[in-house]
């Protein structure tokens, strides 16, 4: 037991121990969240895609694990917390988001409220992976 | 209460940029009904007057407001460049109607963004926007004088704050005079109604 919990202490707390590497959605949600892999947008009642320069999650919204002082005040952080928990959002009642309906509000701009978001907000041709790969990503488990 | 006096309430440790951005915000909340243009999308009756504020061009150029939108119809957009939320958004709309623009035989429309944050906007800086952008002849981008910032905010409704400034396209005639809000990050076709409606 005593070799076990020396293996375990110092397998964690130093000798090369490392965090294991983020699973492949995860990875991916994080490049769509930046732009690197970039994301189709339209503003509601517009006829052309914006180009993908200006469809970046990261302009408008902060992500997992970034402190509470970036991103602006333009559109809320996104994160486990922000997401998974009821809130009231923009005057609708107390909701949380699910991957499906996370998915609803990337594509049409209602969000689980029924609550429609501004034309700000792009709305977004996400298919099924690239939208789970999103949600995976923000609703990590973040090591503080 | 003016800007000038909300300017002087603001804690000193405000960077002098921040400063600005904000008073002229606060400024605008503390306005009387009868200093602001005509509310919401569609016509503004009567027309407003541009007044003679001092800009200075992205071609290092010092002009009136006045004088920078008289003898063609012009659509004015609010942004400043180290905004990274809505203004990208702005940028590529006004890229989208100067396409428009372009493929109308003979226009004569001009587009114009006007940056909100004169302590950075120098004509290097406004003129790097423009090149992200790909602006044309008939696209330039100004920024007043620290001072005229107050005087150019009451000229449009929801102006500044920041990130939150207003995506509203403003249409002026030939005469200067703003005749037309769009809504908040307008369709292409929208502003071209209103600018042909204008001209």
């Amino acid at each position: 037991m005593a070799l076990g919990l020396a293996v375990a202490l110092t397998g964690r707390a130093g000798f090369g121990w490392q965090e294991p590497p983020p699973a492949p959605s995860v990875s991916r949600g994080a490049r769509l969240f930046d732009g690197t892999e970039p994301l189709a947008g339209t503003l509601s009642g517009h006829s052309a895609p914006l180009p993908a320069a200006a469809t970046r999650c990261s302009q408008c919204h902060a992500g997992p694990g970034a402190p509470a002082a970036t991103g602006s005040s333009f559109a809320p952080p996104l994160d486990r917390r922000q997401l998974r928990e009821a809130r009231t959002r923009r005057g609708g009642p107390p909701v949380a988001y699910e991957a499906a309906t996370f998915c609803r509000t990337l594509r049409t701009g209602v969000d689980p409220a029924h609550v429609v978001l501004p034309r700000a907000m792009p709305r977004f041709e996400v298919d099924d992976v690239q939208c789970a790969a999103l949600w995976d990503y923000l609703t990590q488990e973040v090591r503080r | 209460m003016n800007a000038r006096m909300l300017r002087a309430r603001l804690p000193p440790a405000l960077p002098g940029r921040r400063r600005l951005l904000v008073a002229g915000a606060l400024a605008l909340m503390g306005m009387p009904a009868t200093g602001r243009a005509a509310v919401g999308v569609g016509p503004v009756v009567p027309a407003v007057a541009a007044p003679a504020l001092p800009l200075r061009g992205h071609d290092g150029a010092a002009r009136t407001l006045a004088a920078q939108l008289r003898g063609a119809v012009t659509a004015v957009q609010l942004m400043f460049t180290g905004c990274s939320t809505v203004c990208p958004i702005q940028g590529a709309l006004f890229a989208a109607l100067q396409a428009a623009m372009g493929a109308e035989h003979g226009t004569t429309l001009r587009l114009l963004s006007l940056s909100i944050d004169p302590l950075a906007d120098d004509p290097a800086a406004l003129s790097a926007w423009l090149r992200r952008f790909g602006a044309g002849a008939a696209w330039s981008a100004a920024a007043p004088t620290p001072e005229a910032l107050e005087g150019m905010l009451s000229l449009f409704k929801g102006a500044a704050a920041g990130d939150r400034h207003t995506g509203q396209v403003h249409v002026f005639n030939r005469e200067a005079k703003l005749v037309w809000r769009t809504s908040e990050l307008p369709p292409t076709a929208e502003v071209m109604a209103a600018l042909r409606r204008a001209a």
